[in-house]
């Protein structure tokens, strides 16, 4: 997010806790793509993905008049997010088996940006790598993952985010890189 | 600083933008390294960035329609200062209004029985007794606002008869002062 976008969030952000409804919607808009892919990246689900997107929104929205630095306002929905997600992965923890056909199929409802029916193909496979990728982690290291590959936050950040302590998130990270390499071994991955 | 270590740093720094200055070093100079973080980056762009996952348009406009109207039908909760305040309002307000009523019902008791004195029950020595002290003890600052305060003080409660009783009570050296220094008319 580029600082200009930074600026209109914590604009809306401070209409948005004056009880601005419209200012709120503008927020879900802007925010609403990133929400969805870290909900569907940690989910592998869309429907279920839509629901915790929106469910965040909404908590974030009854909770918004507690939040006082508008400058953080995407840590705090990512955190609101993660909350909800993980709560979610606990109550449904049998996702974790989830096969190669599932996660085709559920990559088939997210659109391509592309085109190019090529191109579409090629970003179709590497969804459905990245979610096969994704599925072997557990839960707390897929999250921080997420939030620092896709994410791009620092490891202080996502301390904060997760609430666990710095070390924790790091060796979370290492873990799922080493992960990762072996998968790409074994999918035979080339640059 | 071993391989090791950068091997660990690298695992730490993938995917980032950053890469720190000692890390950049030693990929400069180690081969090993160099190949395994040249490894590492065909990885990373297998993996795609977050837009890889964004929702389309049409999606998100009906995400945002369906926010809207939850939203709709709920206002925020109160912030914790709100909330602090609402706590105070609703504990601490009607017990302070319920003291401050029984203050007021008391003090109304007893302003309301001052001014229902009776003159015929009750002695007026207490005027009387006041000047002639006030005399006794500061007559050098005894002014005009003063005494006329008392004479009025002592007329509310004792009524029409209550110059005579002053008059009776007073030395002579008090009617000397009076004659002397106020315009006291037909009171003498």
């Amino acid at each position: 997010m580029v600082n200009a976008d930074l600026e209109i969030v914590e604009y809306l952000v401070r209409r948005a806790k004056g009880g601005d409804k419209a200012a709120f919607s503008r927020l879900v808009r802007l925010m609403m793509k990133n929400v969805v892919a870290l909900t569907f990246r940690m989910t592998q689900n869309r429907d279920s993905a839509y629901d915790l997107a929106q469910e965040t929104f909404i908590s974030a929205w009854e909770n918004l008049r507690s939040f006082r630095e508008e400058a953080r306002f995407k840590g705090w929905l990512y955190r609101i997010a993660s909350n909800k997600t993980l709560n979610y992965l606990k109550l449904h923890s049998t996702r974790q088996v989830t096969s190669l056909d599932a996660v085709k199929t559920e990559t088939l409802a997210l659109v391509s940006s592309s085109q190019d029916p090529e191109h579409q193909l090629h970003e179709k496979e590497m969804q459905r790598d990245v979610l096969e990728f994704m599925a072997t982690l557990p839960d707390q290291q897929r999250l921080v993952f997420d939030l620092r590959f896709y994410k791009e936050l620092m490891f202080e950040e996502i301390a904060e985010i997760t609430g666990k302590a710095l070390g924790t998130v790091k060796t979370h990270y290492r873990q799922a890189v080493i992960k990762l390499r072996a998968f790409a071994k074994q999918k035979e991955w080339r640059q | 600083m071993n391989c090791s270590y950068f091997k660990d740093q690298m695992l730490l720094y993938f995917g980032g933008k950053y890469l720190p200055e000692e890390l950049r070093r030693h990929l400069a100079e180690c081969s090993t390294c160099r190949a395994t973080w040249e490894e590492l980056t065909g990885v990373s762009g297998k993996l795609g960035a977050d837009d890889l996952f964004f929702p389309d348009d049409v999606e998100v406009d009906w995400l945002v329609s369906a926010v809207d109207k939850d939203i709709e039908k709920r206002e925020p909760r109160p912030g914790r200062v709100a909330k602090r305040i609402r706590q105070i309002w609703y504990g601490y307000v009607p017990v302070a209004a319920a003291a401050a009523l029984a203050l007021g019902i008391a003090l109304g008791t007893y302003i309301g029985g001052r001014t229902t004195f009776d003159p015929s029950v009750a002695e007026p020595a207490g005027g009387v007794d006041s000047i002639a002290s006030f005399y006794e003890t500061e007559d050098e600052d005894l002014d005009e606002g003063t005494l006329g305060t008392l004479l009025y003080d002592f007329t509310a409660q004792h009524s029409f008869n209550a110059s005579e009783w002053l008059l009776d009570d007073l030395t002579e050296e008090e009617l000397e002062f009076l004659e002397n220094n106020f315009d006291v008319g037909d009171l003498l």
